[in-house]
């Protein structure tokens, strides 16, 4: 698919800066690619989202894939601090888990299909 | 809280098939109006007229081919976008709404069924070169259609013989539907998605281009004034049964208590909101209503007339009022551009100052992120942007405040974050 390096780069860049903007002091990495699909895995250690917050990142996971706005919008990178709206990774993914385990650390999971 | 969905929400409470009552109202109104009041003479003759202009920068259908004639063509057009829409089973977000409503605009003035479709045609190969969707590009070449008068200007102003100029134009268009998906994405990062009408502000690249290289071989583009100056009470009516009927449309599908609608004021506005997710899609179609009406009462105001282009402005605010803009982002903007034109001695009821205030609103998410009074002078600066930009590219991009408001976003904004406290 047209790009598609950059556009996995770009979504792990998004949640990892979304995450660092909010205090995160620890944060794992891992992308595993395969011919249907790639997913990508980032844990934040002890982290200090609320409850709210957590809601809204999975609201936007569960947003339908949209190739429309993918395709124009996906060189848009938040570079302003104030934009935190994950609406755009939600359009770029086929789905995403967020969830705040027992030990107080944070995990998520996207699938992008190709 | 169920965080182990893997399955997505599919949001479809805007269908296609409540869109349909444009092309139809369109049709309706020009089948009417053309035939029992202008007459089948001048109707058919105003169509012909409207398709073979040369359609640069500011030729208002209206003027050129009557009232029932310039429907014919809104109508088509939306009908035939709406088509495409339903083919690709594209979800009505917010996005698309604001594309589906500047390409209905802009069809009053500078669009036509024969200078947009090389510009998809064009679309489409780039899409089949790099072995995507076409629905992934669609947006991009709904909005593309900024450039549609080069194909008409090449075509139709006798430039070379009519069937090689025909060749030239046509192929033309095609090149530019090739290039605008993969510039117009690379564009975003000039302003940072602070300017909505990113399309605007690559057309004016391209068409910076395009233009000097026909000035290089002698061929002079230059903007024209084409503009109707009566008062048809047609027009006024059917903007106000088009706000309406959203209004309806909206209060039908939300089903949150109102005073949640006053949540969009918190949201700047910047690339990429989508109100239809952020709010729903009932309220934002109710907002695109309220903005739509507002317009008018500013339009009426300034005791200005309705034409095409005001028509144009009025129906791009409006479908940007689903992706971005609200009364809290844009009223900044317009006093600013209001000031501005006040200041500069030009004539507020004007065309010209009217639709630099309704487009000028490409600006909202500088006065929504930054506040009203950065709001105010990005509109001020606007205003000096946009009656010195249009030359540069001839007048062959339609969305010339597209392009003024990318400038004004990518100088102001980052002089802006340098003055912020870290």
């Amino acid at each position: 698919m047209h790009n598609e390096t950059k556009k996995i780069n770009l979504i792990v860049d998004e949640i990892t800066s979304l995450l660092m903007g909010h205090g995160a002091i620890e944060i794992d990495v891992r992308i595993r690619t395969s011919d249907e699909n790639t997913v990508i895995k980032i844990t934040e250690y002890e982290s200090k989202l609320d409850n709210e917050f957590i809601e809204r990142m999975q609201e936007n996971f569960d947003i339908p894939r949209q190739y429309e706005v993918e395709e124009y919008y996906w060189q848009l990178t938040s570079d302003n601090e104030m934009n935190e709206d994950m609406y755009l990774i939600g359009t770029m993914v086929d789905s995403g888990t967020i969830r705040k385990a027992d030990d107080g650390n944070l995990y998520i999971e996207v699938i992008r299909n190709k | 809280m169920d965080n182990n969905k893997n399955q997505k929400k599919a949001i479809k409470d805007i269908q296609v098939s409540m869109l349909y009552f444009f092309p139809i109202m369109f049709l309706l109104i020009g089948l009417g109006y053309g035939f029992f009041v202008e007459g089948f003479e001048k109707f058919f003759g105003g169509f012909v007229k409207i398709l073979v202009s040369p359609t640069i920068l500011i030729t208002d259908f209206v003027e050129v081919g009557g009232i029932g004639a310039t429907f014919i063509n809104v109508g088509a057009i939306a009908a035939f976008n709406l088509a495409l829409i339903r083919y690709y089973k594209l979800r009505i977000s917010g996005v698309m709404l604001a594309a589906f409503f500047t390409v209905i605009g802009f069809s009053f003035f500078g669009k036509n069924l024969i200078n947009i479709i090389p510009i998809y045609l064009g679309g489409f190969l780039y899409a089949k070169h790099q072995k995507i969707s076409p629905k992934g590009i669609l947006i991009v070449i709904m909005f593309g259609t900024a450039l549609s008068p080069i194909v008409s200007e090449l075509s139709f102003t006798g430039i070379m013989p009519q069937l090689l100029s025909l060749v030239v134009g046509i192929l033309a268009g095609i090149f530019i539907g090739f290039i605008l998906v993969p510039l117009s994405s690379h564009f975003l990062k000039f302003h940072s998605g602070f300017n909505l009408y990113n399309i605007g502000f690559a057309s004016g690249i391209i068409g910076t281009v395009l233009t000097s290289i026909l000035r290089s071989f002698r061929i002079e583009i230059a903007p024209v004034s084409i503009i109707y100056q009566q008062r048809q009470e047609i027009l006024l009516v059917f903007l106000i049964v088009t706000f309406v009927y959203l209004m309806i449309l909206g209060l039908y599908i939300n089903e949150k208590p109102f005073r949640q609608y006053f949540q969009i004021f918190k949201y700047g506005g910047r690339l990429v909101t989508d109100f239809t997710h952020l709010i729903g899609s009932g309220f934002s179609l109710i907002n695109m209503s309220i903005l739509g009406m507002f317009c008018i009462i500013y339009v009426i105001a300034v005791k200005g007339t309705i034409n095409g282009p005001v028509i144009a402005g009025i129906l791009t605010v409006a479908g940007f009022g689903a992706f971005g803009k609200h009364l809290k982002n844009c009223i900044p903007i317009m006093i600013g551009v209001l000031s501005g034109a006040l200041l500069f001695g030009y004539d507020l009821s004007s065309t010209g100052v009217i639709i630099s205030v309704l487009f000028s609103t490409t600006l909202a998410p500088v006065a929504g992120t930054y506040g009203p009074i950065i709001g105010f002078v990005a509109g001020v600066l606007h205003m000096t942007m946009v009656t010195n930009v249009g030359i540069i590219h001839g007048g062959i991009n339609l969305y010339n405040n597209g392009f003024a408001g990318g400038l004004v976003a990518g100088f102001f904004v980052p002089i802006i974050d340098a003055f912020k406290k870290r």
